[in-house]
């Protein structure tokens, strides 16, 4: 049985009163739902938060959910709307990822100098994506999650294979951009 | 010089095999190209190497109190067209009560005067059956009946409930 077999098996023990199959569920694709409304959040409470309300709209709304579809290409999609929502209501991004950069400095004291650039780039490139459009970013972190075809990413973005192809490209050639300009920064504030 | 998009094709695995022949080329031959190529490969290692973010260890605990406070959602009952008439019913149903009782205090006579006039017809085993044994039967009917009322309007319902909102 594949994962989305799976997923729709368990979708019907749900409907059927089986609290444990909503556990599972939850247990399989909570990772990917927080990934994708962190980052496009950049907040781990308010992400989580989203996550949750995820869950609890798929619970609410199993009526209408049609079988036959993909589990995941439905559920992203709430993710998706649930995290632009949030984000509309709170406009904090910056805030979260510099305490937690210093965090993780601080706690990766004892990693080796290669680890902690590799840390840093990562902060970096999570901070340039904050200047990507909500729906550019959900594109390339659901691209690079390698859990959806190229066609599923397009269905849950309600946007043609081709259109979301090249939307992707142009994403990470804006990121690209955007990691530069940051570079230079730090360059500028070393000097 | 390639495009971007047939560069981020060669980090994807998707390019075809003259596109590859000339980003080898282009490798080797120009300084620009191979600048501008590891910008777009870095920016995609990083991706690449970005891990899956975890929630807290007490998620699915929260989301599942979360999904047993959600009130139920209450659908609407439509009315039926004949219920609003049950109240004129029922008064209806007392009154013709009312009126019977008066009648019939209105014509009753003493007990003694009907024992003489009309001889006791109901054998006597019959009799005893009717005041014991018919009384048990019926009030023991009735629970049953009662019971099984209860168990449909209430006990029924309400597990069925309480396994739809997986309390």
């Amino acid at each position: 049985m594949n994962n989305e077999q799976r997923d729709i098996k368990l979708l019907k023990r749900i409907q059927a009163g089986d609290r444990l199959a909503y556990k599972e569920l939850i247990n399989r694709h909570k990772d990917y739902a927080f990934t994708v409304a962190f980052r496009i959040l950049n907040n781990r409470e308010d992400a989580e938060e989203v996550a949750q309300d995820a869950f609890l709209q798929v619970f609410k709304n199993l009526n209408g959910f049609n079988f036959e579809a993909k589990f995941t290409t439905w559920f992203y999609r709430i993710v998706f709307n649930a995290a632009l929502m949030q984000k509309r209501k709170s406009r904090i991004f910056t805030e979260d990822i510099q305490s937690s950069t210093q965090a993780s400095l601080v706690s990766n004291l004892s990693d080796s100098s290669e680890d902690l650039r590799k840390t840093e780039r990562q902060h970096a490139i999570k901070r340039a994506m904050q200047n990507l459009q909500a729906d550019d970013v959900l594109l390339i972190t659901l691209f690079y999650l390698q859990e959806q075809s190229l066609e599923e990413i397009a269905e849950i973005t309600k946007i043609s294979a081709e259109t979301a192809k090249v939307k992707i490209h142009r994403a990470r050639k804006r990121l690209a951009e955007e990691m530069k300009k940051h570079w230079k920064e730090e360059v500028k504030s070393l000097i | 010089m390639l495009t971007d998009e047939q560069i981020f094709d060669i980090l994807d695995g998707q390019a075809s095999k003259e596109i590859l022949q000339a980003h080898q080329n282009l490798l080797l031959n120009s300084l620009v190209y191979q600048q501008y190529f590891k910008e777009l490969e870095a920016i995609h290692l990083d991706l690449v190497d970005m891990p899956l973010e975890h929630t807290s260890a007490n998620f699915t605990e929260n989301v599942l109190a979360a999904v047993v406070q959600e009130k139920p959602v209450l659908v609407p009952v439509k009315r039926k067209a004949w219920a609003g008439k049950l109240l004129f019913v029922f008064f209806g149903i007392m009154i013709s009560l009312f009126i019977v009782t008066i009648i019939s205090l209105l014509s009753y006579s003493s007990p003694v005067e009907i024992i003489q006039i009309r001889p006791n017809l109901i054998p006597e085993g019959f009799k005893d059956f009717l005041t014991q044994d018919f009384t048990k039967v019926a009030v023991l009917a009735n629970l049953i009946i009662l019971l099984v009322l209860f168990d449909k309007r209430v006990l029924r319902p309400y597990f069925k409930h309480r396994r739809m909102t997986l309390g």
